[in-house]
């Protein structure tokens, strides 16, 4: 009795003291911002001498920091003091330097970056909801640069998503580690953001890939393992993060055109019209280009800033006539963005996005004889969507030891059927708002903050239904020395259904990071992640292609899984030769190559383990001759994953791999589950010479062993992913031209069941910036 | 010199990377020289609890004159040629596709399996003119996918017109 007294009177003192030091930190900052001191300077190439753009200068153990402008100059206010100062820049070597300010002094510190061949991102912004270095995030975390996506010909992000290391995307969901499979588009495991703002539709939890600015992409992170300790609900396998570029600091205009199409089919008896470019050459004598199997399209984009306001406007329209029957679309997109930065420290965004898409509908081929045909009765079939998104930010650095952002968004999905016997349509919102508070308290970094999300869905499908999502969270870096790093972190989430029930969840997640030399980090991180169903999952009531999607409403219970993952990261350069270039490649090309081949590799090698309860997934009901999301028990996925990063020759040439190897089980049936590859490979390399680049990407991925069979089909369809993609691009700024082939080995194959994924198709690319 | 060798092996081992990653190959093919069967089976009726698969399956002969179980049991095993995989428990219709030799058979079925092998029964057979009495025989030419080979299985009467067993419904 006198010991629960005792623990009940420490545990008063303990939450008495932490009020206190939160109460304490604005009083302090409030002493602190008595007389502001300044920090300016540039951050120069050490090479070339020349200004760099967008690199990051943080303020180390304090919430601030900026970015460089185009002329390389950054500026930061800051309290009289001693700090560090950290520069970095994709491609470049991290600065250090120490500085002291005096109150109301003025100091200007340069840094100069030095090249390096690692091209590691600089700083990443997801795995803990704040800006951190890769080596310092718990969970394993991937980058796609601009410029990588830019190096390929996409229409769509998600055609770049899948050359990452144990990612595939079927049907448009994301499968990250196995950890999805193939949902039939109801319901994502792996939340997808744009900008930190929730982005998926409020109805199914489906991504509209058609709807992302993919020419306005800055970077996207994909953080892999359980994130629903900060994020809630959907990222219980992971997060992708795309993060649009800024405005730019001064007017600039960027065209991108493209035009494109399919060859025809490996099988002439596949061949369903006289329409693919390829026979109307050969066979036909003709060259109609806009009237083929071709696709085409154009993006403009404007940005400028003035004065504080930064603005970014784009305009997109694409056109396809598919390479299946069906497989037509019409494309218009939009994006606005404002940036106003009141202060360093200060800054307001708002982006507004709009997309419009008219296109056919294909839900199952005709037969195996003539997969790129549709069902006789479901030629003409076509789906109108238009989706809205508005999303505002707003970031206070209110001193250098706490900050804060409010979120808030918007995104509204609007899709109508319009199919020879089907009307259907669902009008769905999804509204959020976030508060976030960032404290630097001595070696520890806390995160904390409240989110409240409402889904509406008014459709003939689903019926009026709401959702409402109340959540707290919050995470606690302690860094107790340089080499360790300790996470401890938890979220309190409230799920609410209308007129039906409600539940509550505590996701809590641990990381532990141990970085014993510079260029190597050992991580382990643990954590509970969970999903609650979707509007469709337990609502859809409807038919389509002959399947009876019915509602269950006895899907009350979120799916849950304990995750764990333990990586090891490893850096390696190898000098062989440490002197200066001494002749050019024409003159002597293999003592140039001896002398620069130089090669540097980041080994990433992580062993992860999953462990469902209550997995939701789509089954056929027994007795209702229908199919529907349930509650489907336990399952269990485990792997391990790979991934190498080479550059030689100065990042001349360059080579990613990764491979992932998984073993998913339901632990009630002992079989494998659904939609899931065993194995998945990727490797894309790419050879930079003069003004040429050549570059090919080739992904591989295990035939799926087990598979819903809601059509009946008894003849298998399923084999192995083998697909190989080659470009050549020419730069002659500001103009760039691009040809890329894609499938080029044209391989036929199936990720789900009655579904031909792209054949073989061609695509020319120029886009310019002036 | 090292350096060159290892330069050297890296360009090879590029080259070859993408040759192997090129190799010759579509996947999926079409199945236009396959024989076999191929239509629809509706099921008529609630499917029981006691259901523990149901298969589609083609026998070469039809038991005429037979008239007890267990020497059905073994003509059933000696006359099998085909099996198709468990159809999916509960639905109202499915298509199917069954890969066949070229080759005459007799009887085409869908047959219903409980725990207990030896309770196994015929759900329903196919026959081209439903009056017939017993199923109707085909032909499988080579590389020729034989459509409309369509059956009615129906739960709540099995085994139509057998003088060996009895008919009616599932357990």
């Amino acid at each position: 009795m006198i010991r629960q007294k005792m623990r009940g009177c420490v545990f008063e003192t303990v939450c008495i003291l932490l009020l206190l030091r939160l109460v304490w930190a604005p009083a302090l900052v409030a002493r602190q911002t008595q007389q502001p001191g300044q920090l300016t300077g540039r951050v120069i190439d050490m090479k070339t001498n020349k200004p760099l753009f967008g690199a990051n200068v943080i303020v180390k153990n304090t919430v601030l920091g900026s970015s460089s402008d185009a002329d390389g100059h950054f500026r930061i206010p800051l309290p009289a003091g001693q700090y560090r100062i950290e520069a970095s820049m994709i491609g470049y070597a991290k600065q250090t330097k120490e500085i002291r300010i005096l109150p109301g002094q003025t100091i200007s510190v340069d840094f100069i970056l030095e090249s390096t061949i690692l091209q590691q991102p600089a700083l990443i912004v997801t795995a803990s909801k704040r800006r951190q270095s890769i080596e310092d995030a718990p969970t394993s975390v991937d980058v796609i640069t601009a410029e990588e996506i830019q190096r390929r010909s996409v229409t769509s992000l998600d055609e770049v998503l899948q050359n990452t290391a144990g990612l595939g995307v079927i049907d448009s969901q994301i499968d990250l580690r196995g950890s999805t499979g193939f949902n039939w588009t109801a319901g994502s495991r792996v939340l997808l953001m744009i900008d930190g703002h929730p982005f998926i539709a409020g109805d199914n939890g489906g991504i509209n890939w058609d709807a992302i600015p993919v020419e306005e992409v800055e970077r996207v992170e994909v953080v892999k393992g359980a994130g629903s300790a900060l994020y809630g609900s959907n990222a219980m396998a992971g997060m992708i993060n795309i993060i649009t570029r800024d405005p730019s600091p001064f007017p600039e205009t960027r065209f991108k055109l493209h035009w494109g199409f399919y060859d025809e089919p490996a099988y002439p008896e596949w061949r369903w019209t006289d329409r693919f470019l390829t026979y109307q050459i050969s066979q036909l004598n003709r060259f109609d280009p806009f009237n083929s199997l071709s696709f085409e399209g154009i993006d403009l984009s404007h940005s400028r800033s003035m004065g504080k306001v930064g603005l970014l406007v784009t305009l997109g329209r694409k056109r396809s006539r598919g390479y299946y029957q069906n497989g037509d679309y019409s494309r218009w997109s939009a994006l606005g963005k404002v940036k106003i930065r009141f202060s360093p420290n200060k800054t307001l965004s708002f982006t507004g996005n709009y997309a419009l898409n008219d296109h056919g509908d294909f839900i199952q081929w005709l037969s195996k004889d003539r997969p790129l045909e549709a069902k006789t009765e479901e030629v003409g079939n076509s789906v109108w969507s238009q989706k809205h998104n508005m999303h505002a930010t707003f970031q206070h650095g209110v001193s250098q030891i706490f900050a804060y952002t409010l979120k808030s968004n918007f995104y509204r999905y609007h899709w109508q059927n319009h199919y020879s016997d089907n009307q259907d349509y669902a009008i769905t919102d999804r509204i959020g708002t976030e508060a976030q508070f960032d404290l630097i308290l001595g070696k520890q970094s806390v995160t904390f903050g409240t989110e409240v999300t409402a889904q509406h869905a008014n459709s003939l499908i689903y019926g009026d239904r709401d959702t409402w999502d109340f959540s707290i969270y919050a995470e606690d870096e302690f860094k107790f020395t340089p080499l360790w790093t300790l996470t401890l972190g938890a979220r309190y989430d409230y799920h609410w259904v209308r007129g039906m029930s409600s539940a509550q969840q505590i996701s809590p997640r641990m990381g532990f990071v141990f970085r014993p030399w510079e260029n190597t980090s050992l991580r382990l991180s643990a954590g509970h992640g969970f999903r609650a169903p979707s509007i469709a999952e337990v609502f859809a009531n409807i038919t389509v292609s002959g399947i009876h999607v019915v509602p269950n409403p006895d899907l009350t219970e979120s799916e849950r899984a304990w995750s764990l993952e333990m990586a090891l990261r490893q850096a390696l350069v190898l000098k062989f030769y440490r002197g200066s270039p001494t002749v050019s490649f024409m003159r002597n090309p293999f003592r140039w190559i001896a002398e620069n081949f130089n090669p540097g590799f980041i080994f990433d090698i992580a062993y992860f383990w999953s462990r469902y309860r209550n997995m939701i997934d789509v089954d056929i009901n027994a007795g209702l001759t229908a199919v529907q999301f349930m509650n489907m028990g336990n399952a269990r996925n485990h792997g391990i994953e790979l991934r190498i990063m080479a550059r030689a020759f100065a990042s001349h040439l360059t080579a990613n791999v990764g491979l992932t190897l998984i073993d998913p089980e339901n632990l009630d049936t002992g079989k494998t589950l659904n939609y899931r590859s065993r194995s998945r490979l990727n490797v894309g390399t790419e050879l930079r010479v003069w003004k040429i680049a050549l570059g090919w990407d080739y992904r591989y991925a295990r035939r799926i062993d087990e598979i819903v069979n809601v059509f009946g089909s008894a003849f298998d369809e399923r084999v192995p992913m083998h697909v190989m993609d080659a470009r050549i691009s020419f730069d002659f700024s500001p103009i760039e031209i691009s040809v890329e082939g894609k499938n080029l080995r044209n391989y036929h194959y199936t990720l789900r069941q009655r579904f031909l994924e792209p054949i073989r198709h061609y695509v020319i690319t120029m886009r310019g910036k002036f | 010199m090292r350096t060159k060798l290892k330069c050297i092996i890296l360009c090879i081992a590029w080259g070859l990377f993408f040759i192997i990653a090129c190799y010759d190959g579509h996947g999926l093919s079409p199945p236009g020289d396959v024989s076999g069967i191929e239509g629809r089976i509706t099921f008529i009726g609630d499917w029981p609890d006691s259901t523990k698969e149901v298969r589609l399956a083609v026998l070469k002969k039809y038991p005429l004159g037979m008239n007890d179980k267990d020497s059905l049991l073994v003509f059933v095993i000696s006359n099998l040629a085909a099996l198709g995989d468990p159809i999916p428990m509960g639905v109202d219709h499915f298509d199917y596709q069954l890969p066949l030799e070229a080759a005459d058979f007799d009887w085409v079925l869908v047959v219903w399996l409980p725990d207990d092998i030896f309770g196994i029964k015929e759900l329903g057979a196919y026959y081209a003119n439903p009056d017939q009495s017993i199923p109707t025989p085909i032909s499988v030419p080579e590389g020729v996918m034989l459509e409309g080979i369509d059956i009615v299985a129906d739960f709540a009467n099995v085994h139509r017109d057998k003088p060996f067993f009895k008919r009616g419904a599932l357990p």
